[in-house]
């Protein structure tokens, strides 16, 4: 088992499928979905700036969150 | 898993893959189910990565298990992130698939199914999977650097300059055919254009959503916008059937045209997060959800494919673009086969989120071929219509002529049988006044795409519903792909004009950013309109342009890969780059050479002009499009003379390493041994 973070959280999670149970399977791919989502759509992120910065979930974090990443975020392009 | 068996199953698969390649190949005259061609691919893609990749991340990069990646060594919870290896590829999936994958196979159908079919499953396996898959290892090993930053370091200041102008090249032609592919979707269409403005006001209350209510919470206001979308795409069907608001929203070409030009300018000059980012995440979401859904449609309606396998097109006379299949098959379809944009996003985010160096072959090889699988299932929907309606979707009026009769009676008289009354009926069915004159792929792409999940959910009366469903997801990701564009595009003329006068590059100045932004939306804008304007479709001359320029990005990303390779002292494994690279220098050499100097005016961007002066008729307008095409010849040319550049400049590079006169240097970041192998161990 390996530790991993996953955007914001620390997950305990195996470095594959395989290695769990089949009865943890789906509960695992399911983390592993939701995990890909929040990645894409920038939760993870969100945690992982409220953790660097010491801060609470709030309209004034956010704010200060989204100011700090769109200035990353303006230069990526999108593919076509 | 018994040993015995384990054995079996890769010589399975290849024989599955060989007969379902053979089917699709040798079948004439008869229609086949679409599951021949989702499991040749499927074969296909699992052989590549299986034994290819294997090969290439072996023999050619040697990953290195041991050896800490930048996301481990510079991580600061910003950009440098060590990420779980599945996330890292839904991430990297999510940036590469864009339309190009959906739009190109459509316009490659007019072939027939095969051509496209064999390129995206060959191209992707050994050209499009190794190119992401090798610049995303190389950057990973070179702290996260992007391909402008390699090229210069590796192949020298011009191979820089060149990878600087390919990008900003194929930014500004990508943007111009993208916002094409949104108009010609959404003329004289009220059930379309309700549907999309809605998402504006859809997309400020996420805004609001995520900002003020509920911080951060991007997945629940997705969900929330996706509901009130639906609900937008049942008003949109309301509003097209009453007179005066479908009158309001019923909007010709160039109006678009106009308020899409608009848009950009704001998206790049304004401070309008408000709207766009929610906007992004709601198109995200719907990009994802429809693939997931049209792969479940495809297998559950398992559907028969229309389109033969090769038409009588293929002598270069398509009504959709004009040209042989060598070279034309091989530019339309790029992205889903190989796509030099992909360069840039495995030489941007992603590799500062590798956590682990092996993990780049599922990420990047994966990844792509997963991309790939979105233009297999493209290439289906395309075929799933009957050929007659593809073409009548797909021709441009001055092609087939506008009256609906003359347009069907031309496209039956090239032996794929359609007629007005069909046409009509199918326009009705999905809630539109007419399909034809439909050009770009994207309508002939939401068509099949209706088609296939109206049989498998909802049925026929469900038909327009999933049509403007197909166009509004299209529509939505496209814009989303111009507003991100347009600002990438205005930092990258900052950068360089900054150079000149200090005030210019400053990011934060407004009379610049304003300057800057109507540089760019200006020339995108530029060939937006010049396609709205052209009697041909536009696509005709633009796509082909989008294809060379791609193309060209990735022979900059397949000659930075393969001089690395070479000073890595793999010379004999060079082949692995270098054939790709060979391919596509000759497709974008002759692809580019006949769009200039083709005889036949549908082709020649210089004859059309000549044919243009001959005529009769002399006006205004005549002579704009005059200018145009001399304009199009002479941005082929300079696309054509940068290809000539990075490779000449690299070519004599890897003559003098190879041959000892210079030293083989390679500017990989120190080896730091890895903590996480130490960790998984324990």
């Amino acid at each position: 088992m390996s530790e991993e973070r996953v955007g914001a959280d620390v997950l305990i999670w195996p470095a594959e499928l395989s290695s769990v149970s089949k009865r943890a399977r789906p509960r695992r791919a399911i983390q592993i979905i939701l995990a890909i989502a929040r990645e894409i759509f920038e939760e993870s992120a969100y945690g992982r700036y409220l953790s660097r910065a010491n801060m609470p979930s709030s309209p004034e974090s956010y704010a200060a969150f989204r100011r700090e990443y769109e200035l990353m975020k303006a230069r990526r392009p999108k593919c076509c | 898993m018994a040993k015995s068996l384990k054995i079996l199953i890769w010589p399975s698969i290849s024989a599955v893959g060989a007969l379902a390649l053979g089917t699709l190949a040798l079948n004439r005259g008869e229609q086949i189910n679409a599951l021949w061609l989702v499991l040749a691919a499927f074969c296909t893609y699992a052989l590549g990565y299986r034994f290819y990749s294997k090969f290439v991340a072996t023999k050619l990069l040697a990953l290195d298990a041991q050896r800490a990646t930048p996301a481990e060594r510079l991580d600061n919870g910003r950009d440098f992130v060590p990420t779980n290896k599945w996330v890292v590829f839904g991430h990297h999936f999510a940036a590469i698939a864009g339309p190009g994958p959906l739009v190109g196979p459509v316009l490659a159908v007019q072939f027939g199914y095969l051509p496209g079919t064999l390129w995206i499953l060959v191209g992707a396996i050994f050209g499009g999977c190794v190119q992401d898959f090798v610049i995303l290892l190389f950057s990973v090993r070179r702290d996260g650097k992007s391909l402008t930053e390699m090229a210069r370091e590796e192949v020298g200041r011009l191979g820089g300059l060149v990878a600087y102008l390919a990008i900003l090249s194929i930014i500004v032609i990508l943007l111009g055919v993208a916002a094409l592919i949104v108009v010609n979707a959404l003329k004289s269409s009220p059930w379309g254009v309700f549907t999309i403005a809605m998402t504006i006001p859809i997309a400020l209350l996420m805004g609001v959503y995520i900002r003020r209510l509920r911080p951060g919470k991007v997945l629940e206001s997705s969900l929330l916008g996706f509901i009130l979308v639906m609900l937008a795409i049942f008003g949109g069907q309301v509003i097209s059937q009453h007179a005066t608001p479908a009158a309001w929203f019923s909007w010709t070409a160039p109006t678009l045209a106009l308020v899409i030009i608009a848009y950009g300018f704001a998206a790049s000059a304004l401070p309008v997060w408000l709207l766009l980012a929610p906007r992004d995440y709601l198109s995200t979401f719907v990009k994802l959800g429809t693939i997931g859904l049209l792969a479940l449609g495809i297998v559950a309606l398992r559907p028969t494919l229309h389109m033969p396998a090769f038409t009588r097109f293929v002598d270069g006379s398509g009504p959709v673009f004009a040209g042989k299949i060598f070279p034309f098959a091989f530019i339309t379809i790029a992205c889903g086969a190989v796509s030099g944009f992909h360069s840039l996003i495995s030489s941007g985010t992603t590799p500062k989120m590798i956590r682990r160096e092996p993990e780049t072959r599922m990420v990047g090889y994966g990844a792509m071929v997963a991309e790939s699988m979105v233009a297999i299932m493209a290439t289906i929907a395309a075929c799933v219509l009957q050929p007659g309606t593809y073409f009548a979707i797909n021709s441009p009026a001055g092609v087939v002529g506008q009256a609906a009769e003359t347009a069907a009676a031309t496209i039956s008289s090239w032996g794929f049988p359609v007629t007005a009354g069909a046409m009509h009926a199918l326009a009705q069915a999905v809630g539109e006044q007419t399909l034809y004159n439909r050009t770009g792929g994207a309508p002939a792409f939401a068509v099949g795409m209706a088609h296939i999940f109206s049989h498998t959910l909802g049925g026929q009366a469900l038909m327009a519903i999933w049509y403007h469903f197909a166009i509004m997801f299209e529509a939505l990701f496209i814009l989303t792909v111009l507003d991100a564009g347009t600002r990438v595009g205005r930092f990258m003329i900052q950068d360089a004009l900054g150079h000149l006068w200090a005030p210019l590059g400053r990011t934060s100045r407004y009379p610049s950013i304003l300057f800057t932004s109507a540089l760019i939306v200006g020339a995108w804008g530029w060939f937006l309109w010049q396609g709205v304007k052209d009697p041909l479709g536009g696509i005709n001359s633009l796509w082909p342009l989008f294809g060379i320029s791609n193309q060209l990005l990735a022979t900059v990303a397949l000659c930075v890969a393969t001089t690395i390779v070479i000073k890595m002292g793999k010379a004999r494994f060079a082949p692995v780059t270098l054939l790709p690279l060979a391919w596509l220098v000759a497709v974008t050499f002759r692809a580019s050479w006949h769009k200039m100097f083709d005889p036949n005016p549908r082709i020649g961007f210089l004859a059309h002009a000549r044919q243009l002066a001959s005529g009769v008729v002399s006006s205004q307008e005549v002579s704009r499009l005059i200018f145009n095409d001399r304009l199009d010849a002479a941005v082929t040319g300079l696309l054509m003379f940068m290809v000539a550049l990075i490779l000449l400049e690299s070519a004599l590079l890897w003559a003098r390493i190879m041959s000892g006169r210079k030293s083989a240097g390679i500017r990989e970041a120190p080896f730091v041994r890895t903590r996480f192998a130490a960790e998984e161990r324990a």
